[in-house]
């Protein structure tokens, strides 16, 4: 059984998981690590700010030395810079998590997240039979819990930003969570050793038919190609559907049409070469809950009936791929084949940039991390810390720190699960209050997409603009009306369930924040200012606040009212809306 | 810049108010009264690729071609399907007993099917596409891309669809600025233009935004909405943040009323969310008609279809919802009195293979990623009772099959172009503008599709 993390240094060859490697790891962190996840207060004494827009940032490579004092050799990084940082690397910033930046640095702060281990999902309530009511409901509060409170947040937040990346259809929720996990555990390793995990897990193999993917056969009806999955993994899981020259832009034909970046006989082909899985067998005896039919914890095996396979030849992307190979040789080598295709590093590194810094990166930013994947300086192909690393702390990503040096392409559209994660984390919620009928309130769920191909088209281009800003078509009226209430959705509860309300079950502490709206306004404005607005609110937007509370369109008998009708307003504001 | 907001925004402001919720009566006086001439589309996409071969099924002698290709796993039985009236090019169907209410329509001559329709550059045959030889779209059998193509977009880099370039090509006295709805929560490129945007998104939206009733242009809170509305940014990525809410703020000041008065459309509409969309369309219709407002496009979706095991498990209990919420919306539309004047087109962005794909047992059937389809039209301009274009062969490695290895690929005889182009021209677009609706029109014979009465 392989562990997972703390993570070694990938290693050049592509390595294939013989066991399912998500055993629930027991937390023994490091002292660093613990500073990072948890925030250094005790070292730190506070979060003061260097007020002006002047931060300097450290960008030092010297990995984590694991030791708790504070390194001199780093500049310290003003508030605003590492709130931004927060942002973009975390599911929103705390007082700590912005305090253990501002103290090592960020490139410190950035491998100390990366040494982390992954945190993963506790299955054992899954684990049962029959299965709870609330089971389903339960699933999809699992991956947002472990985003308000696990300290791995940078590790967290690359798998939110991957599992739109790998979309999976929905399942089962103990296989969905064994593949969260998987996903979680894998998404600081190589590239090609999350594809071909990802390959193996027994609720993809179900899901997008891996299992009954079989080569036509006499005497067996129902067994046929079945090119799905084949499909998701040239479309959506590397190449895209358009070729991509040397600068990442899409080749055109001579009629100016894109050309494709695959045929239907590479699609026909790689179906044929992922011929042959099956879940793997319950072990002798053959006990097991009904659900885990699947036995979704293992990977999937070869299937020991040759007419599950086709042993042939194939030609995949002009690559001949030989006769009589296992199926998992043969898998790593078309996943070799495919994460090495120039493709899959600009869709990659473009995904990772938009999912993590910024919409419209410029050309030379995308070549730097496309150039991160292609070797992470010690030889290793699509090593996923590297890349990590390469667009946190690149250049133009950094930028837009010094407020006067940031760029005006700058930013992304800050989706509405880390609209959501923001607010729970500034209030200090433990995991994600519950609806009435018992599920997690968000209004975006990770994992559970309204279409099987995700939240947003990455290749999405805005309308009359044309920017490619995937998250701009999610931005129209439902959205926006559910965005102005977002904050309020706590005050019903306080209102309604004061003593076993869900909010506060799930550990969310508004007292603070209700106290210094009681104590005065310029102390509620720099609590808003500070969790939510790197550290002070826009002017424009104190008036506009001033107004509201002239006007109190609200009930003043309900202590936590006003502050979070205030907030829910202020969340709307652009400065919020984009993570600049 | 030039957005839809143009008009609204210009209104606004000369009447030194917000626009919210006084739109209709800054209209022109010509275009306040109800007039008779309101035409309003409705396109319902179906996301995943619809099986057509489960929802029309010849039952004379091509019912032993079909169930002699998909086999009887996957073929629809001969007794789950119901018999249509007439015999439409000497031919006779069957529709999926499910649909059952769609039959009712299809009987009373307000529904008809167009068979064999999908994305094409020009005319081609199966042979040539066997043989690589016949031009065809970039990207086929991709779910993004061929939804796009349905959809109309012309360009990797062009977000427009045929539906927003088609009311941008309107006359003037038809044009205006909510002239397209979005319900849909996953597609709506059909209804960009290249120069305006869509209204609404989503099928969640409501005049009360936390403290604020946009309906109200002089309650404060909504004044507070506004100003932040307007806040100016260089930032390119705030600016279409901003641009954004400000529509989002304006369509629903505009449009919510008729959801929130007790004057919404009732029925049974089934319980999958496109009912819920088709709900909310039969309620906007009417207040939009009241409005003055002239031409609506809308478009609604419902996902689900892409079906590559448990087909015949599966499908059925979809059809169920899908024929009650068409039903309803019909049924709704015609008590609102716009029996005439709304069309509504049901779509998808490819059909699926004839030859099943694999499952792990013979009952989990399903198929993969086609090309051509059936696709259907329903309204009172219908010319229904029938189906309309050739029937397809539906033999595998038959003439209509474009696989190389006769997996039952149909090669359409139909462009998804001339079907939207018969629409656009009912909807009033002329046929000179047609090209710039429709680029790849010029490959195909000039007489628009007899889909519609004149």
């Amino acid at each position: 059984m392989r562990p997972i993390g703390p993570l070694t240094p990938a290693s050049p060859s592509i390595r294939m998981s013989q066991a399912p490697a998500l055993v629930r790891v027991a937390r023994t962190r490091t002292l660093a690590g613990l500073l990072a996840g948890l925030g250094a207060a005790l070292v730190l004494g506070g979060c003061g700010r260097t007020g002006g827009s002047d931060g300097e940032t450290a960008v030092s490579a010297t990995p984590s030395s694991g030791q708790v004092a504070a390194p001199p050799a780093v500049a310290r990084v003003d508030f605003y810079a590492a709130s931004r940082l927060a942002e973009q690397a975390s599911f929103g910033p705390t007082p700590a998590l912005v305090a253990a930046i501002q103290a090592r640095g960020m490139a410190g702060w950035i491998d100390d997240q990366l040494d982390l281990p992954a945190s993963q999902i506790d299955l054992t309530p899954f684990l049962v039979d029959p299965v709870p009511n609330m089971d389903w409901e339960d699933s999809k509060a699992a991956f947002p819990d472990l985003a308000l409170r696990a300290p791995d947040q940078l590790r967290l937040r690359v798998a939110w930003v991957l599992s739109q990346w790998v979309t999976v259809n929905t399942g089962d929720a103990l296989g969905m969570l064994v593949f969260q996990n998987l996903l979680v555990a894998r998404s600081l390793d190589t590239f090609e050793q999350l594809l071909v995990d990802v390959s193996t897990n027994a609720h993809v193999g179900h899901t997008l038919d891996l299992v009954g993917n079989r080569p036509r056969t006499g005497g067996c009806a129902a067994c046929a190609p079945n090119h799905n999955y084949a499909r998701v993994l040239l479309e959506q899981f590397t190449l895209g559907t358009a070729e991509l020259d040397a600068n990442g832009q899409p080749v055109r034909d001579a009629r100016g049409r894109p050309r494709p970046a695959y045929s239907e006989r590479d699609v026909r082909e790689l179906t044929r070469a992922l011929t042959g899985w099956e879940f793997r067998a319950h072990p002798s005896g053959g006990q097991h809950l009904p659900r885990d039919w699947g036995n979704w914890r293992e990977p999937m095996v070869a299937s020991n009936w040759p007419g599950d396979r086709d042993f042939g030849a194939k030609q995949l992307l002009g690559v001949a791929v030989p006769a009589y190979q296992s199926a998992a040789d043969e898998l790593r080598q078309v996943i070799g084949i495919l994460a090495a295709h120039p493709n899959t590093r600009w869709r990659l590194a473009r995904h990772l940039i938009q999912g993590l810094v910024k919409d419209q990166p410029s050309p030379e930013y995308l070549q730097r991390v496309v150039s991160a994947y292609a070797d992470n300086g010690k030889g290793v192909r699509g090593d996923l810390r590297a890349l990590v690393r390469a667009v946190l702390l690149d250049p133009e990503a950094r930028a837009g720190d010094d407020q006067a040096r940031a760029r005006p392409d700058d930013g992304r559209i800050r989706e509405n699960f880390l609209v959501a994660s923001a607010i729970y984390r500034a209030v200090g919620c433990q995991r994600v209050p519950r609806w009435e009928w018992g599920g997690p309130r968000l209004h975006q769920v990770p994992f559970h997409p309204p279409s099987p191909r995700g939240f947003v088209d990455s290749d999405d281009r805005t309308p009359v603009t044309h920017l490619n800003v995937p998250a701009q078509r999610a931005l129209n009226a439902s959205e926006f009306n559910q965005r102005s209430g977002m904050g309020t959705w706590l005050v019903d509860y306080w209102r309604t369930r004061p003593d076993t309300g869900s909010a506060s079950a799930a550990g969310c502490n508004v007292d603070d924040m209700v106290a210094r709206y009681q104590r005065s306004t310029a102390e509620y404005y720099a609590w808003l200012g500070d969790r939510f607005f790197r550290g002070s609110l826009p002017p424009a937007l104190r008036q506009s606040l001033d107004q509201l509370i002239r006007i109190r369109h609200w009930d003043e008998t309900v202590p936590v009212e006003p502050p979070v009708r205030l907030l829910s307003f202020a969340l709307l504001w652009p400065n919020f809306g984009v993570i600049e | 810049m030039s957005t839809r907001r143009t008009l609204l925004k210009g209104l606004g402001s000369a009447a030194g108010l917000g626009a919210l919720g006084l739109s209709a009566a800054l209209l022109p006086r010509a275009a306040r009264t109800a007039d008779a001439d309101f035409r309003a589309l409705v396109v319902v996409m179906l996301e995943g690729g619809l099986d057509g071969h489960h929802v029309l099924v010849p039952t004379d002698h091509g019912y032993g071609d079909y169930l002699a290709s998909r086999g009887a796993d996957l073929a629809v039985a001969r007794s789950d399907l119901i018999d249509l009236p007439g015999q439409p090019a000497g031919r006779s169907f069957g529709m999926h007993r499910r649909l059952s209410p769609l039959r009712t329509l299809y009987q009373q001559g307000r529904l008809g099917f167009i068979a064999n329709v999908g994305p094409l550059v020009r005319p081609v045959t199966a042979a040539a596409v066997r043989g690589g030889t016949a031009e065809v779209p970039a990207m086929l059998f991709s779910h993004r891309h061929q939804s796009g193509l349905v959809q109309g977009a012309l360009d990797l880099g062009d977000s427009s669809g045929w539906g927003g370039r088609a009311l941008e090509a309107l006359p003037p006295t038809l044009r205006h600025d909510l002239a397209a709805i979005g319900l849909s929560p996953t597609v709506n490129q059909l209804l960009h233009g290249r120069r305006s945007n869509l209204a609404l998104g989503g099928n969640g939206f409501s005049p009360w935004w936390s403290m604020a009733d946009l309906r109200s242009a002089d309650n404060r809170a909504t004044q507070a909405y506004r100003r932040l509305a307007q806040t100016q940014s260089t930032n390119a990525i705030r600016g279409e943040y901003q641009r954004a809410l400000s529509a989002a703020l304006e369509d629903s000041a505009a449009l919510t009323e008729p959801l929130v008065n007790g004057s919404e459309a009732t029925g049974d509409f089934g319980n999958r969310d496109v009912g819920r969309q088709l709900q909310i369309a039969a309620s906007l219709l009417p207040h939009l008609r009241q409005q003055g407002r002239r031409r609506q496009l809308v478009l609604a979706s419902d996902g689900g279809y892409d079906h590559h095991r448990h087909q015949i498990g599966n499908l059925p209990e979809v059809f169920e919802q899908l024929g009650r919420a068409l039903s309803a919306f019909d049924a709704a539309v015609r008590a609102a009195g716009l029996d005439n004047q709304v069309v509504t087109l049901v779509m998808s962005e490819f059909g699926r293979t004839l030859r099943h794909s694999g499952g792990r047992w013979d009952h989990e059937a399903g198929s993969d990623h086609g090309w051509g389809n059936h696709w259907w039209l329903m309204g009172g301009p219908v010319v229904g009772g029938t189906v309309h274009g050739p029937f397809p062969s539906l033999v595998l490695g038959g003439a209509d099959d474009g696989d190389p290895d006769g997996a039952g690929v149909l090669v359409p005889t139909t462009s998804s172009d001339q079907v939207a182009a018969a629409l656009v021209r009912w909807l009033g677009v002329h046929a000179e503008m047609l090209p710039e609706v429709f680029p790849d029109l010029v490959n195909f014979p000039t007489t628009p599709l007899p889909l519609l009465r004149a």
